[in-house]
């Protein structure tokens, strides 16, 4: 009966993405040995996370306020919408300091393996905000889910006039050649672009 | 622990942790495994582009006694299924037939026979078989070697031979003649489909390929089809549901 809350944790634990039962223990564990301030203080963080931030209402990231600063950002490019699978794969492209356009997240892809289709995605609010849009770049997921939503987007997308472009894929800066797969290379190859243009 | 070495087909991928994923794979001798592929969602991984659906590879792994997962140890591309993942087609017919591969193979008993039909079944469309007549030849020997396909030879019920018309009752998993049963109520198959269907189970499928079947004629195979599958399942597979969505 003493152990019921500790059983309690690593089971709640053990719900999260990638946490399997050995891991949810040590993670309970860890939690027993550190202070009730440390404790308290990620209890509270993740209260906090669920009580204050939700999904933006027009490109669909995490924010809290509504719009969010991607949308109202005056110094961002209209004409350029970038569509992601997750808010969370917003953040890299940020870092690359390369994009200043919207964003708009699809909260998912299409995964024909695991049943989710169109109607499960952010697909029609994607559609009510293409006015004025004069390029979308579809940053789907390099995997088969992420192929066959930009493949399904871009289909749909061309009926309107603008341009639809997918982000290149190719050999990971500081990899090697002979360490990368064939169908990794074989695309790096089809993509090649001159270097004398 | 025991070492394995084999050919396989991968059938899915999903994450296990933030740089393994889980393999699901359909082997020539040891029927379909799943494993773990550590840091396969790594930057520099080993497996990236080969963990496609449908690609051909060489698999070895490791096994433990009670171990849901085993563990893959090495896997080597053999045939990249990649031309077929270049359009939306392509991606949710092989997600289609892997998941029909995944439901209908056994778990870690030899199917050689259902590995041959997907490797030729690849091939063929690889080579330029029409999707649309691959994917039903796939589904009628699926359904077939499974044991659930109704032959169109003769009525089960008066053992008269079929000869130009079959109806599936919409309560029943046998093709029966007309005058056993009301062609108002259940699936009508006509003599043109009938016919491919004969051929379907008779001829190879490069064979088949060369006649061109009519497009109405595989429909209603894939409408069979999927009429036979649901009534076994008793549901219908997620990839074919998606599939229908997408291409409306």
């Amino acid at each position: 009966m003493a152990l019921d809350p500790l059983k309690r944790l690593i089971t709640e634990l053990g719900r999260l993405p990638g946490v399997g039962p050995k891991t949810a223990g040590r993670l309970a564990h860890h939690l027993l040995r550190v202070p009730p301030s440390e404790a308290e203080t990620l209890a509270a963080a993740i209260l906090e996370v669920k009580q204050k931030l939700f999904h933006c209402s027009r490109c669909g990231a995490i924010t809290d306020v509504d719009p969010c600063a991607f949308c109202t950002d005056p110094e961002r490019d209209d004409h350029l919408l970038c569509v992601v699978e997750q808010p969370f794969n917003i953040d890299p492209i940020e870092r690359t300091g390369e994009f200043s356009g919207r964003y708009h997240v699809l909260q998912g892809a299409l995964s024909p393996l695991r049943g989710i289709g169109p109607d499960q995605l952010a697909i029609p609010p994607l559609f009510d905000r293409l006015e004025g849009v004069e390029e979308v770049i579809l940053a789907t997921n390099p995997n088969v889910e992420g192929e066959a939503t930009a493949h399904y987007l871009a289909r749909r997308l061309a009926e309107r006039s603008l341009r639809v472009t997918r982000l290149a894929f190719g050999m990971p800066v500081g990899g090697d050649i002979e360490y990368t797969d064939e169908v990794t290379l074989s695309r790096s190859l089809r993509g090649r672009r001159d270097l004398h243009s | 622990m025991q070492l394995f070495d084999d050919h396989a087909f991968v059938l899915e991928t999903r994450d296990l942790s933030d740089s393994d994923r889980v393999v699901v794979l359909f082997t020539r001798e040891h029927g379909t495994k799943q494993g773990a592929a550590r840091g396969a969602k790594r930057r520099f991984s080993r497996f990236a582009g080969q963990l496609q659906p449908l690609s051909l590879v060489k698999v070895q792994w490791s096994e433990k006694p009670e171990r849901q997962l085993v563990r893959i140890r090495s896997l080597e591309l053999v045939r990249s299924a990649q031309p077929l993942l270049e359009e939306l087609e392509g991606i949710l017919l092989a997600c289609y037939l892997a998941e029909t591969v995944a439901v209908f193979a056994a778990d870690s008993d030899a199917d050689p026979v259902l590995f041959r039909l997907v490797d030729s079944t690849v091939q063929a469309l690889l080579d330029g078989v029409a999707a649309d007549l691959a994917a039903r030849y796939f589904e009628v020997w699926v359904l077939r070697l499974a044991g659930i396909f109704p032959p169109p030879t003769n009525c089960p019920n008066c053992f008269q031979p079929i000869v130009d018309r079959a109806v599936l009752p919409p309560t029943s998993e046998s093709l029966l003649c007309p005058d056993c049963t009301s062609s108002a109520t259940g699936l009508t198959i006509g003599p043109s489909p009938l016919d491919l269907l004969r051929a379907i189970h008779r001829r190879p499928l490069l064979e088949l390929a060369q006649a061109a079947p009519a497009t109405t004629d595989l429909r209603r195979i894939e409408t069979l089809c999927a009429a036979i599958r649901r009534a076994f399942l008793q549901q219908e597979l997620r990839s074919y549901r998606v599939m229908l969505e997408c291409v409306q």
